[in-house]
């Protein structure tokens, strides 16, 4: 099995940022940034949004599995997540089609970008300039400071149209993977049907064009449907794929190089790179489970009752359905654990671990499983990020919440 | 039913066993007082637990599933050993994973003794223990909550017997010798050991005791003779004549309806739980009701019953029913806000008359607008403000203008919420062909001016819309008068006046292709417009395609595969049932797009996706339809569904229930269903047949026993008619029984299978003998007349586990699937003459590979994986693909719809046989029946694998159009 290196250690991020979904391209939702509660709300945006979620909800039950409750695999657009750089925050609006830039500290709208489809994954930051894709069809590049568009890339091209859907205009080839940037390179997939084709694209982070080697774009057909957050290694590129399971491809040629598949895996659209293997999920046909597998597509581990999960490099921190546990990596041992009612997903600022669920957040000394703190918050709390001295929390109404020191 | 004859000599051989009667105990309140209860042999003492409380006709003791229960104080050892029979007359109310109704058990793990007749996981069961573990016999099917049954239970020292409603349902010979007995309590009433107590919920009208393992004729006899009373067919609560049914009519209310006898004020009392908590009363008396109830939240489950008057002034609760808001598709009204500084009052007026008109017409506006030239935005806004059930888009060359219109919307926090605006080239948009309910432009109402091609704009119209100004919903006419002419907008009747010049000077003739697009209509009222369909256009009005069962919708639209997603959404997983159960296959008639779901109705636009209207339908679910028929078949205008004894017709604009269709028998329910329409504009006439009450199947969660894939008679039992009918016309009543997945229509005529001596006596049937004598009957379709008959000797192929009848071009296809082969025949239509016959073994006997329905395409019967010619019976075609997956093939005019299944992609196919091409569509899956159809120039699927948690990327519905 080939080694890979987290390039999280290897890559030139500023600590305080958090500069793109989930903080990085490997989507650790680790930050070296240390948060200590006491925290006090410091602003909150708009009124709720409703309705907004790109897929209808599944099933009740699954007949073939006893009646078990199915768990949604569609994970990636129930909150409007934020990207952080500097004193701005920037994120997108899946009912209101646009990104936008706040700053961090009052929540004061910087710029608004609108497109003509909904924005359902956080921004990558780079460089000063901003990446995102829209379910208009195009993957954008926008001016960090004053949001003007630097370029626009519509893989679909002339072809490209917007669909009825639920009472929306969306592309067939709708960007459902965020745009993630690397080495200069912004990579992205558009398409949802595998009947349509679908396209996956690494293009010119300064352009939006090909023109290098290392720039490729292909259109794949009956194949996949690349939704989720990309995930990026240094030899590779992962591509969550709806209620699927998640497909590799080789990050300097586009080339697919196959789909984890294993008996076992858990399927949905979220993913992140784990030292050299991938934990992807959140759901089997069993219920909630992350899958961890070899880039020789085998499974390697189960994460029965997981749904998410954060990375540093001496734990693994996992929430599901038992709560949190933080799991050594070399020792593979439960470190420490905690009973918390639904966490849906969990974050680490430092030395500070923090939790999200139903109308809560916690915060957990990341040493000890210590609890530090529980905040109140609307809704349920499905993202977090952390950065310059603030928490951000996303909740499932399309509301953010930043918190600060006291 | 059985014959007066047969029910003498049961009655004789009931009587014989009368000395065999350990004891009796008749539940009522002669036999109850003062917390005792007499039996008939008075053999032991028996005491009620809990209040004493009755219901009446019959009578019965009413057990609250709490505190009720009869302990007898029998010693043990007093009970019979060697042989015994327990038999109940029960009506439960509730099921549960444990209950009884009468036993003396222990049951604690690894310590079994004595004998339980009740219910496991909500289905009837026996236990009985001769050794050390208790054996369980379960029946198949699940209770019917509040209709009688009549459960009994034998062993005779070496078989258990089930019993219930006189059919044996399961047995075994896992025990043998006596029964062994541990010191336990004798109850009626509740599952009851020492250390457990699970009472039983619902009427016990008897229960007896018996000596004797009773034989099944004495078992036939005992129900027969007591079901007229208490008929396991009927409800025992009050019942609605017709319903309910339910309606969402705005996003937080739902409206409630059904039919009553009775001149009466309707009421319902509804709530999170079955507490209720909240009550909604009509104003007015009357027979058909419409209750509303308010204030429901959004995504969240209710329980409701209706309330039916008594004589004392009060009322008594029916059924309880569910309502999930999660299926109500209409978005909350737009706040109340001023998004420009401005208000533009002939935009406010133009919106708000428009609703008006659409709420006249279909009573909510649903679907798409497109403003095409959208100027500030106003007339976007409005129209969307104004009906909640639309979204509506603008699009305007004018970026600077697009820009400021959707600051002030967002600012005001509406934009994106059904109101988006895009900058694009007019000329160009990037919008598919028949996408727009309606295209009106604010540019030309300000400025006399269409802003792009008129064609361009009618090429994103749907087809039965208009354009411009014209809304699709109700009356395509134009308005006279109007808001525009109060407004003053004269240059907008000049304009219009240019396509009334086209007309006119077309002539009647060339009037119906005016642009070759649209089709006017001259009448006394002036000038009316709608989109032509696309030529070509098919239907898929009935299960099987058409009424004479081909699986064809005739579309040449969509035929070479040569298609693209034209729309993709509601309804999702939630709201169908599981993939697995073989339920009603949907339907597409004149633009509409009819899905069942699990006990609910839905409505699309085909071209859009757009849900019209819903329905939520307690008892509508029909499953396993290859061995019975579909509930439902459309015709140009509306959707006709039958639920219980009643059809019901609803209109396909909005959805409402015009009328009601009574079967025309006492006892009976609506069987097979079709209709048939002289022209697209003529009066449907409907067809059905008559079946037993509770004969359908009606289960689909609990596992593979659901699928209906066995080759047991849980999965193949034919569900059978009595007699066949043209509703209001005549009917036509058989000697014997019909089989259900026979009856077709073609050629003025109706067509089935009958055994004329069969007794029509369960209502579905398995056995040989349902064959053996089976003939073909022809009617004649106007008058009932029987025209001929003709002996099919099918008997001898063995037990069908399908067996489908086919009409095209003067002949008729039967397609026997029993003995692991498929048996086609083929004879004439008119005088049902042999024309040739054909056999071939199944590819596999599992995953519907038993079970598939012809397809007639091309001169061709389909029957996997040969082509034979619909005249001679010659192979015309036999290089199927190869194809996994549990679904039946469906054909457009000149080509296959298939579902290749593959566990991570799921895959549908289109097989264009002119051109000999193929072509996948990977991404989503079928059902494991009928869901991949064709009709309106569409290709469709409704989210048909739901339950499904298999590796395929998408779980939607979806619509293909042509490219």
């Amino acid at each position: 099995m080939k080694t890979l290196a987290l390039l999280l250690i290897a890559s030139p991020l500023l600590a305080a940022d958090w500069p793109t979904f989930l903080h990085d391209a490997q989507r650790t939702s680790a930050t070296t940034e240390t948060i200590k509660p006491p925290l006090k709300l410091a602003w909150k945006s708009g009124p709720p949004e409703g309705g907004t979620q790109a897929w209808p909800d599944e099933a009740k039950r699954d007949e073939y599995r006893a009646g078990k409750a199915l768990v949604p695999r569609f994970s990636f657009d129930r909150a409007n997540h934020v990207t952080i750089v500097g004193e701005h925050v920037f994120f997108g609006s899946a009912q209101s089609h646009w990104m936008r830039c706040a700053d961090a500290a009052t929540g004061a709208v910087k710029w608004t970008f609108f497109t003509d489809g909904p924005v359902r994954i956080a921004p990558s930051v780079f460089n000063g300039k901003v990446y995102f894709g829209s379910d208009d069809g195009s993957a954008y590049c926008v001016d960090s400071g004053n949001g003007a568009l630097v370029w626009k890339h519509t893989p679909a091209g002339a072809a490209n149209k917007l669909l009825p859907n639920d009472g929306r205009f969306i592309s067939p080839w709708a960007i459902r993977t965020g745009v993630i940037v690397d080495k200069d390179t912004a990579y992205f997939g558009a398409g949802l049907f595998p009947h349509e084709g679908v396209f996956i694209c690494a293009v010119d982070a300064a352009t939006g064009k090909k023109n290098s080697p290392a720039h490729w774009e292909h259109r794949v057909e009956n194949e996949f449907t690349p939704q989720g957050a990309i995930v990026l290694s240094n030899d590779h590129v992962f591509l969550p794929a709806g209620r699927s399971t998640p497909w590799m491809l080789d990050r300097s040629t586009g080339n697919v190089a196959g789909q984890f598949k294993d008996k076992k895996s858990g399927m949905g659209s979220f993913a992140m790179l784990l030292g050299d293997t991938l934990l992807y999920g959140p759901a089997d046909r069993g219920g909630s489970v992350l899958t961890q597998a070899g880039l020789d597509f085998k499974a390697v581990g189960l994460m029965t009752g997981a749904s998410a999960a954060a990375v540093t490099t001496d734990r693994l921190y996992i929430v599901g359905e038992k709560g949190l546990a933080a799991v050594n990596r070399e020792s593979k041992g439960v470190e420490w654990s905690a009973k918390i009612p639904q966490p849906a997903c969990v974050i680490v600022a430092g030395e500070t671990v923090f939790t999200g669920g139903d109308g809560e957040i916690r915060a957990f000394e990341a040493k000890s499983g210590r609890e530090l703190v529980l905040l109140k918050c609307e809704g349920r709390i499905l993202g977090l990020a952390a950065a310059n001295g603030r928490l951000y929390a996303s909740n499932d109404r399309g509301q953010i919440f930043v918190f600060s020191a006291e | 039913m059985i014959r007066p004859l047969l029910l003498s000599v049961l009655a004789v051989q009931a009587a014989a066993m009368q000395p065999f009667v350990v004891d009796r105990w008749e539940l009522t309140p002669d036999w109850i007082g003062n917390g005792t209860v007499q039996s008939a042999n008075r053999r032991w003492p028996a005491k009620l637990e809990g209040a004493a409380a009755f219901s009446k006709k019959p009578d019965a003791l009413s057990f609250d599933g709490k505190t009720n229960a009869i302990v007898i104080d029998a010693k043990e050892t007093d009970l019979p050993t060697t042989e015994f029979s327990a038999e109940v007359w029960a009506a439960p109310r509730s099921g549960g994973a444990w209950g009884g109704v009468m036993g003396c058990l222990q049951d604690n793990g690894d310590f079994e003794r004595g004998w339980m007749l009740g219910y496991k996981d909500s289905k009837w069961c026996f236990a009985v223990c001769s050794g050390k573990k208790l054996t369980y016999l379960t029946a198949l099917d699940t209770m019917r909550f509040n209709h009688w049954a009549h459960v009994v239970g034998t062993y005779d020292g070496t078989t258990m017997r089930l019993f219930v409603n006189g059919r044996e349902v399961a047995n075994s010979v896992a025990q043998k010798g006596p029964v062994v007995y541990a010191p336990a309590p004798f109850v009626i009433g509740a599952y009851r050991d020492k250390d457990e107590n699970y009472p039983f919920s619902g009427l016990i009208a008897e229960a007896t005791l018996w000596s004797r393992a009773l034989p099944m004729d004495a078992i036939e006899a005992r129900f027969a003779s007591h079901s007229k009373l208490m008929n396991p067919a009927v409800n025992i609560l009050p019942q609605p004549v017709v319903g309910p049914w339910v309606k969402f009519t705005a996003h937080d209310t739902a409206t409630v309806s059904w039919e009553s006898e009775e001149n009466e004020k309707g009421a319902v009392v509804f709530g999170e739980t079955t507490a209720f908590g909240s009550r909604a009363t009509e104003k007015e008396p009357s027979t058909r009701h419409s209750v509303e109830l308010r204030g429901l939240k959004p995504k969240t489950k209710y329980f409701y019953q209706l309330r039916f008057p008594t004589a004392d002034g009060g009322d008594i609760g029916g059924e309880t029913y569910s309502l999930e808001t999660d299926f109500s598709f209409i978005r909350p009204p737009q706040p109340d806000v001023k998004p420009f500084a401005e208000v533009d009052d002939k935009a406010v007026k133009i919106a708000e008359w428009w609703e008006g008109h659409a709420r006249g017409a279909v009573g909510e506006a649903r679907g798409y607008i497109l403003d095409y030239g959208c100027g500030d935005g106003h007339l976007v806004w409005e129209l969307a403000k104004a009906m909640p059930g639309v979204s509506v888009i603008g699009v305007s060359e004018d970026a600077a203008a697009i820009a400021k219109a959707r600051a002030q919307l967002d600012a005001a926090g509406v934009y994106g919420n059904r109101v988006t605006l895009m900058q694009c080239d007019l000329k160009k948009l990037p919008f598919h062909a028949d996408t727009f309910d309606w295209v009106i432009s604010s540019d030309l109402l300000r400025n006399g001016k269409v802003p792009g091609p008129v064609e361009e704009a009618l090429r994103v119209t749907k087809p039965r819309s208009a354009f411009p100004m014209e809304p699709p919903w109700g009356s395509i006419k134009r308005p006279e008068p109007s808001p525009y002419d109060e407004l003053g907008l004269k240059h907008w009747q000049k304009w219009w006046s240019t396509f009334d010049d086209r007309v006119e000077s077309a002539g009647e003739e060339g009037a119906n292709d005016v642009l070759n697009i649209l089709h006017g209509i001259r009448s006394w009222e002036g000038y009316s417009y709608s989109k032509v369909a696309p030529k070509g256009a098919g239907a898929w009005s009935h299960a099987y395609g058409d009424a004479s069962n081909t699986a064809n919708s005739g579309d040449s639209v969509v035929a070479d595969g040569e298609v693209g997603l034209r729309w993709f959404g509601e309804p999702g997983a939630r709201g169908m049932m599981d993939r697995q159960p073989r339920n009603a296959p949907p339907l597409c008639v004149n633009g509409t797009f009819y899905i069942q779901g699990n006990n609910r109705l839905f409505a699309l636009d085909a071209y859009n996706g757009a849900v019209r209207w819903s329905v939520e339908v307690p008892n509508l679910r029909r499953v396993n339809v290859p061995r019975d028929s579909s509930n439902m078949c459309a015709s140009t205008y509306g959707l006709f569904v039958a639920v219980k004894d009643h059809v019901w017709y609803f209109s396909d604009n909005g959805g409402r229930v015009d009328h009601t269709m009574k079967v025309p028998a006492e006892d009976r329910d609506w069987g097979w269903l079709a209709c048939h329409q002289d022209s697209a504009r003529s009066y449907a006439t409907v067809f059905g047949s008559t079946i037993k009450p509770g004969s359908t199947y009606t289960e689909f969660e609990g596992g593979e026993a659901f699928w209906y894939d066995t080759h047991t008679e849980a999965s193949t039992a034919k569900v059978l008619s009595d007699s066949v009918f043209a509703y209001d016309l005549w009917t036509d009543k058989s000697a014997g029984v019909i089989i259900n997945s026979t009856l077709c229509l073609g050629g003025g005529r109706i067509y089935f299978v009958e055994n004329p001596t069969f007794p029509f006596s369960t209502g579905r049937a398995e056995t040989l003998d349902l064959y053996k004598g089976a003939q073909l009957v022809a009617l004649d379709a106007k008058t009932g007349k029987r025209l001929w008959t003709k002996p099919i000797d099918i008997g001898k192929l063995g037990i069908a586990e399908a067996l489908y009848l086919s009409y095209s071009d003067e002949k008729l296809v039967l397609l026997d699937s029993a003995g692991k082969a498929y048996h086609t025949f083929a004879f004439s239509a008119n005088d049902g003459k042999d024309l040739w016959n054909r056999t071939h073994p199944w590819k596999r006997d599992h995953h519907g590979g038993h079970l598939y329905h012809p397809v007639i395409v091309r001169g061709m019967v389909i029957v996997e994986p040969f082509g034979y010619d619909l005249a001679t019976g010659e192979i015309r075609l036999s290089e199927m693909p190869e194809r996994g997956g549990c679904s039946t093939l469906s054909a457009a005019k000149d080509a296959l719809h298939f579902i290749n299944w593959d566990y991570d992609k799921g895959s549908l196919y289109t097989w264009d046989l002119a051109s000999g091409s193929q072509r996948k569509f990977s991404g989503s899956r079928g059902n494991c029946f009928l869901s991949f159809i064709s009709g309106s120039g569409m290709m469709l699927l409704p989210t048909a694998s739901g339950g499904c948690s298999c590796r395929y990327p998408n779980q939607v519905s979806l619509g293909f159009g042509s490219k």
